[in-house]
């Protein structure tokens, strides 16, 4: 069983309806029984850093994620926000991040071109992704203003240039992070959740 | 390299889909479920629903017909139509739509700001609608009343910049549903004041007509109507995407 995170500002529609298409379990939650009982956690995301950071520290998900993920090491997967969530801090908000992978969100300075960098884009693996191979994940959907710079070279799994080389996915053991959305990117979106399953 | 999206725009009225003619006479095409599942076969880079009579007829959103749609939908889904308040908007998002397109109520600048404090920039796409007079004038034309919304397009882009939505999805209403090719003059003209992601619309018939866009402008977002659903000169409807190999021509990328 697949737990997605209910926090209040979530894609989880369009998640949940593909992991369904991959006749996965799935679960939409908030209470503290599904998560921890749920065998891997997946924490959407669409809004703002801020008002996501606000909603897990009020509603107690904060602590309880913590506990789930760097005690219990239980697999989970960050989308887009989701993923930012995971660092320690965004350029587009005040608030602290849960901290759990070195690095940082800023926001895109780019001359010529426009932000939001929205649409599909190519990747370049950094880590091995068996079975699945290079063309499994080609491109994937993006939709972002900010992206995450890692501290560590060895917790980036993906990398996508859009004006510079940012990371598009990270992975550190339980831990994963992705910059675009699988749930929108077709049979690479379907490749990816896949992946996530076999952690 | 971001690869450019050919975007089909399907229109809706009811629970029917439909096609207009210069934002005039829709006629019917077919079942929307039937065709949305066709375009998720062949893996289209986006779609696009407006419901086009949702504000004029206030009939409000279709949540049920969005509901089965967003549930076959492994692309981005961006949706117009009737949106203007806060409670909808979360419905939408819930249900599996990716952005919101926002016409009419773009001149609620409160409701937009909070719109994008709450849900981000990303999420928000300003629709424009742009008209050409007999004096070769560009304005933003007003499909409620047939009229002129703002007679200055810098302005009212700019005006929409600083509020900070994400995108603009451009639709050229003289050429929409006419098949003759984009107005590549208009959206040169328009590029040089715009920072922001955009996505135009009305007028491609033909695969050179979205290679001419691609190559002559800097848009990200190539769109179409008709080209997606229609075939021959009398109008069938058959839907159809450009393959791999017709990409690569278009756009380098497959």
């Amino acid at each position: 069983m697949i737990c997605i995170v209910d926090y209040g500002a979530g894609n989880i529609g369009s998640v949940r309806n593909m992991l369904r298409k991959l006749g996965l379990e799935v679960i939409v939650s908030s209470q503290e029984k599904d998560l921890r009982s749920c065998e891997k956690l997946i924490l959407p995301g669409v809004g703002s850093f801020d008002y996501a950071m606000h909603n897990l520290k009020k509603s107690g998900l904060y602590d309880l994620l913590n506990e789930l993920v760097l005690y219990d090491q239980k697999p989970i997967l960050g989308v887009c926000l989701g993923m930012h969530l995971m660092t320690r801090a965004s350029e587009e908000g005040v608030e602290s991040g849960l901290g759990w992978i070195e690095a940082d969100v800023k926001r895109f300075t780019l001359d010529d071109l426009p932000v939001p960098h929205m649409g599909w884009n190519y990747i370049k693996q950094r880590q091995n992704t068996t079975p699945f191979q290079i063309d499994d994940f080609r491109r994937f959907y993006f939709a972002h203003s900010y992206y995450v710079d890692c501290d560590h070279q060895d917790d980036i799994f993906f990398e996508t240039v859009y004006g510079h080389s940012f990371v598009s996915a990270f992975r550190r053991k339980n831990i994963m992070g992705v910059q675009f959305h699988p749930e929108k990117s077709h049979m690479f979106g379907k490749n990816l959740f896949r992946f996530f399953c076999e952690l | 390299m971001l690869k450019k999206r050919l975007i089909p725009v399907l229109l809706l009225e009811g629970n029917d889909l439909v096609k207009s003619r210069r934002f005039d006479d829709p006629v019917y095409i077919g079942d929307p479920l039937n065709a949305i599942n066709i375009f998720n076969d062949k893996e289209v880079d986006e779609l696009v629903l407006i419901d086009i009579s949702a504000t004029k007829n206030k009939s409000g959103i279709n949540f049920e017909l969005l509901e089965k749609v967003a549930s076959e939908c492994f692309m981005p889904l961006s949706y117009g139509g009737g949106i203007d308040n806060m409670d909808q908007v979360g419905s939408l998002f819930s249900i599996g739509v990716d952005k919101v397109i926002i016409n009419s109520a773009l001149n609620d600048h409160d409701f937009i700001s909070e719109l994008i404090n709450k849900y981000g920039s990303q999420s928000i796409v300003a629709s424009i609608d742009l008209h050409v007079d007999e004096l070769d004038t560009y304005y933003v034309y007003s499909y409620l009343d047939k009229g002129i919304r703002s007679e200055n397009i810098r302005q009212y882009v700019s005006q929409l910049e600083e509020l900070g939505v994400g995108e603009l999805f451009i639709n050229n209403v003289d050429r929409d549903g006419c098949q003759r090719g984009y107005d590549l003059n208009l959206i040169n003209r328009i590029e040089p004041y715009v920072s922001l992601p955009v996505t135009y619309c009305g007028g491609a018939g033909s695969l050179e007509d979205f290679k001419l866009l691609a190559d002559n402008s800097s848009v990200t977002g190539l769109a179409a109507g008709s080209f997606f659903v229609f075939i021959g000169k009398y109008n069938a409807v058959l839907i159809s995407y450009p393959s791999s190999e017709d990409q690569v021509y278009l756009l380098g990328v497959s």
